[in-house]
């Protein structure tokens, strides 16, 4: 009975993967650090196989662990941190950023930046990874409800941050992606 | 999507999507590729061991989104065999189990649960009584007109004494089906150690122009103004929005009383000002809309600001398709 795991394992990792990797790479400052988040998951999905939903829920579930392990992942960092904060702005500037981001996108990625890290989080949920409410609630093991609070609540932050910053909303409509509403 | 919405406001997603190492929707790696192949292949190169040391934790039972689960304690006695005998009362040799079936419902014992499959969701309430009372179980079950989201949601549940460390969990069969699909049936699973009382609302389907029990987000997935922002908006721009998609609409006065705590007053549509503030949109019945208004602008959306009602941040055991009813002062809906 457990021979179909390997298999079913198999479709998940198809399933997610492009997505997980996705995840990891818009959260991660390095491609290794990204490299590690998602072999971490994975390694810990396939040790908690009997526990993977089935279906659509899976990618949720995977979304979930992936969460968890950036989050231990940030706690090692921290720690670095602390030693080679220095060293860190240095290698930050060598760290290209993309030549096309205005000067409004930069003061917008700082907005953002300094969100706490679950604001953040929720808002590049549905912004970045596209996930309904319903999915988000479902991948936190919170209620659609709490959720929605939440969002409300991270939205209306930024928001205000945006508008102290001088970022009026309404800017040009070159800026909007994939739109989603919440 | 946005279109009632003025040109000067968008929404703060859209602000941050171009933000994103790996554009939205686009993928990350490339399954096919090397790196994936060798992944996979590492990974699943060991047994899966379960947990290990130093692994972060998997989301828990990862939940339908709606689902309740009501944690009562952890006290678990187990059924006494014996019970009342009934059209198709089977014991399975142990002792402790049963099943049981009417036109209504079909209860079976698997593991540690009773497993409710619904057979008929507009069977009056005294049918599925009469199941899980045969079974030795004080559940009363009532199938209520819901909104689609909620349509094979626990809605609505009520406790009295019992001990149970788990919960009643309501799903479908085949897993994941829409219960408005043939051959999809509505399941709730009742811990078989529940000894105390329950009564637990289910959504099914509204028949035709019967108002939902529930209060379903009407700007949500399933709601039909979908992907309209109506928090803070003025009454006469929703209303735009709601006729340029055929709905009907009806209201209700949120009322902030002493302390944050809510309630709401049904008012007709002449009463309220074109100019009085929209904070919530829910689904009243199919074609209907039901707008949550303020007479003023308040500074924040009352439905959820923290420490005012329904909305509060702790309230975590409520989801916001059924959250919202069982307070007091809450309409029935519709």
């Amino acid at each position: 009975m457990s021979d179909d795991r390997p298999a079913r394992f198999e479709a998940v990792y198809r399933e997610a993967y492009g997505r997980i990797t996705a995840y990891a790479a818009r959260r991660c400052d390095s491609p290794q650090d990204a490299a590690d988040v998602v072999a971490e998951t994975f390694a810990v999905a396939w040790r908690r196989v009997d526990e993977l939903p089935k279906g659509q829920e899976a990618v949720l579930w995977l979304y979930g662990v992936a969460r968890n392990v950036l989050a231990n992942h940030r706690r090692g960092e921290t720690l670095r941190r602390a030693r080679s904060a220095g060293l860190d702005a240095e290698m930050a500037d060598l760290y290209a950023a993309p030549a096309d981001r205005g000067v409004e996108m930069s003061v917008i990625a700082e907005v953002f930046r300094n969100l706490s890290e679950d604001d953040r989080e929720l808002l590049s949920l549905v912004a970045w990874e596209g996930l309904e409410r319903e999915e988000i609630a479902t991948m936190m093991g919170l209620s659609r409800n709490a959720v929605r609070i939440r969002l409300h609540r991270a939205r209306r932050r930024f928001s205000r941050a945006l508008a102290a910053a001088g970022v009026p909303f309404g800017m040009e409509r070159r800026m909007v992606p994939a739109g989603r509403s919440l | 999507m946005r279109n009632v919405k003025g040109p000067e406001i968008k929404s703060v997603e859209d602000l941050i999507g171009p933000l994103a190492r790996v554009r939205p929707g686009r993928p990350g790696g490339e399954v096919s590729g090397t790196g994936a192949r060798t992944l996979l292949a590492s990974v699943t190169a060991e047994e899966p061991t379960g947990r290990t040391a130093g692994d972060v934790p998997v989301p828990a039972a990862v939940r339908r989104y709606g689902l309740r689960r009501l944690t009562l304690g952890a006290a678990a006695v187990v059924l006494a065999a014996g019970f009342v005998v009934g059209p198709s009362l089977l014991e399975d040799g142990s002792g402790g189990a049963a099943s049981y079936a009417n036109s209504a419902v079909a209860i079976e014992r698997e593991g540690g649960d009773y497993v409710a499959r619904i057979k008929d969701p507009f069977a009056e309430r005294e049918e599925f009584g009469e199941a899980f009372a045969a079974l030795g179980l004080k559940v009363g079950l009532n199938l209520s007109p819901a909104s689609p989201g909620a349509v094979g949601e626990i809605f609505r549940v009520g406790t009295s004494g019992g001990g149970v460390g788990r919960g009643f969990v309501a799903g479908t069969e085949p897993s994941g089906c829409s219960p408005s699909e043939p051959g999809c049936v509505m399941v709730l699973r009742v811990p078989a150690d529940f000894t105390g009382e329950a009564w637990i609302e289910l959504g099914r389907q509204a028949r035709p122009g019967e108002a939902y029990r529930n209060h379903g987000s009407a700007v949500g997935r399933y709601g039909e103004l979908r992907g309209t922002d109506v928090d803070g908006r003025p009454v006469e721009e929703v209303l735009a929005e709601v006729r340029r998609r055929g709905l009907q609409v009806e209201f209700q006065r949120i009322i902030v009383g002493d302390g944050g705590s809510l309630s709401f007053e049904a008012v007709t549509a002449g009463e309220v000002g074109p100019a009085w503030t929209v904070w919530d949109a829910e689904a009243a019945m199919a074609g209907k809309v039901r707008l949550m208004v303020t007479p003023e602008k308040l500074d924040d959306n009352p439905m959820y600001e923290p420490g005012l009602g329904p909305g509060g941040l702790d309230d975590l055991g409520e989801s916001d398709e059924p959250g919202k009813s069982g307070e007091p002062g809450r309409s029935g809906g519709g």
